[in-house]
């Protein structure tokens, strides 16, 4: 599952503090916070009668999490439908941990919150996929049908990708029968199409498609 | 490892027939034969057989939830086959089929990330497959799309009246991206007496390539033969569905496995040579 923003919002909607792992030409940050606005409309009753404390929305192909924790709640974009109940978990106990009493507070100073970005960062790096290229593009994704309008040398690269959804340039010229030089330039290829995203861990350098 | 993908344009044309008679008469020949009922719309391959214990459907293996191992029953011991036979059950049930219907495009992608795991576990130990035939919905749904993308032969099967005939140029056409370079294409249900007046035959033949290789280009169409009309299937079939509905067990008869000496299953042997022998 692929990361692309969290959001920390207080209970009567002001966002406290939020970090994005994309840039901008792929996800507008207008566009991200439009649908957090619509999402989170939404859910806005549901949470604050308590019904439940978890919630997602999906608004132009992006994800939206919610899960509250009384006076604020964490909101988690992704690609994927499913709750990454775990990571917003985390997230948000943390958050407590952190700045659980500056929130009693009658006058709340933002740039307390700011520190925050990096425990974000820190906690979904570890959780979740995040392109560290930023090229990915959310409403462009891989489909059967698809496939076959790409060039045709970038087809088995394409199919070597939904094959193995993550993998290094070895995986995918192997499992692509394709040269590594070869395999390196469609990869770059699909990548400018927004297609898939390259993540790096300590030197290694994979990568990944949505799906 | 062969992988075929069977294909039709309308449904009720023979593929379900043709897939479970070639898996037999290859698995019979000593081929390790994978059978997979992917007509997630209409599954019928379970008609077939008397399957071991609790099902677990290929569906279930296709969304993540089940292993590959669960989903492959091996039946080669019942029917006393040399080779190895495997088969998977697609689910038959009406909340499963309405899935299928309404699959979106990620769900879709899902779906070919495990058709394409699955083959290359196939190839494997302890599999080690040497056919993998893929019994598909007519028509050009997603899970037929990735079928095809998956497979490296396609064999079309039509039934010689109006609306196939020209339903599956159509379809040919419209799938001319997704085909492999060569695409086959098998008759079903042809009336007796017309395959005995050589003449006739191949001026059909003729006809119906003339009508399906138009505008494929680099591509081309191999005509494979012609399937004749069992007129005691039906008959026999009948009798199947009432010993069933009697509450006996029973499985459909199979050409390859109960008459070996039909003219039927001569005919499958020869396409089976036809499709996987040595020049293809
Ligand atoms: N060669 C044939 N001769 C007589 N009947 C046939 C023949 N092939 C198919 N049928 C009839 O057509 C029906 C549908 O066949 P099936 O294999 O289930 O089609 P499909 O899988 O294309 O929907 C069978 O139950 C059988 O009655
Ligand atoms: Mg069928």
């Amino acid at each position: 599952m692929i990361a692309y923003a969290v959001y920390v919002i207080s209970m009567d909607g002001r966002p406290l503090v939020s970090e994005t792992f994309q840039s901008a030409e792929t996800i507008p940050n207008e566009m991200l916070l439009a649908g957090l606005m619509t999402a989170l409309q939404g859910v806005a009753t549901e949470l604050s009668q308590g019904k439940s404390g978890l919630k997602s929305i999906k608004i132009d192909n992006l994800s939206y999490h919610f899960k509250s924790f009384g006076q604020y709640q964490i909101v988690l974009v992704t690609d994927l439908p499913e709750t990454p109940e775990n990571v917003l978990h985390r997230l948000g106990i943390q958050f407590m941990k952190d700045f659980g009493e500056q929130l009693i507070k009658d006058s709340l100073d933002l740039n307390t919150f700011q520190p925050f970005s990096d425990t974000i960062n820190e906690i979904v790096r570890e959780e979740l996929t995040i392109d560290n290229s930023k090229m990915i593009i959310p409403t462009k994704k891989f489909s059967s049908g698809e496939l076959y309008q790409l060039p045709s040398h970038l087809q088995p690269t394409a199919l070597a990708m939904i094959a193995l959804k993550e993998g290094n340039v070895e995986e995918i010229a192997s499992e692509s029968e394709k040269s590594i030089e070869d395999t390196v330039d469609n990869l770059e290829s699909l990548q400018d199409m927004g297609l898939i995203g390259k993540k790096v861990t300590n030197d290694h350098v994979s990568y990944f498609c949505s799906f | 490892m062969k992988s075929l993908a069977i294909l039709s344009h309308k449904g009720g044309v023979g593929k379900t027939i043709l897939a479970v008679n070639l898996a037999i008469h290859l698995a019979a020949e000593g081929k390790n034969i994978c059978l997979i009922d992917s007509d997630f719309h209409g599954p019928s391959i379970l008609t077939f057989f008397t399957p071991k214990s609790e099902i677990h459907w290929i569906n279930s293996f296709l969304t993540g939830e089940s292993s590959l191992e669960e989903c492959l029953q091996d039946l080669s011991n019942d029917l006393a086959l040399s080779g190895k036979l495997l088969v998977a059950f697609a689910d038959p049930t009406p909340e499963s089929i309405q899935n299928v219907i309404r699959l979106d495009q990620n769900t879709s992608m899902k779906m070919l990330h495990y058709l394409m795991k699955m083959k290359s576990m196939l190839r494997e130990e302890p599999y080690s497959i040497d056919y993998l035939i893929l019994d598909c919905s007519p028509g050009t749904g997603f899970s037929t799309i990735n079928v095809m993308v998956i497979t490296e032969i396609i064999l079309f099967m039509v039934k010689v009246t109006n609306a196939d005939i020209i339903g599956t140029s159509h379809m040919i056409e419209g799938l001319h991206k997704q085909l492999k370079s060569r695409t086959k294409i098998i008759a079903n249900q042809i009336p007796s007496d017309f395959l005995n007046d050589q003449t006739k035959k191949e001026h059909f033949q003729k006809l119906i390539e003339n009508l399906l290789k138009k505008d494929l280009g680099d591509k081309t169409v191999d005509f494979m033969g012609w399937i004749p009309n069992d007129l005691d299937l039906y008959k026999t079939e009948f009798e199947t569905a009432i010993k069933t509905l009697e509450g006996n067990p029973t499985r459909r008869m199979i050409h390859t496995l109960d008459k070996p000496d039909h003219i039927i299953s001569k005919i499958i042997k020869e396409l089976a040579n036809n499709l996987f022998g040595d020049n293809n």
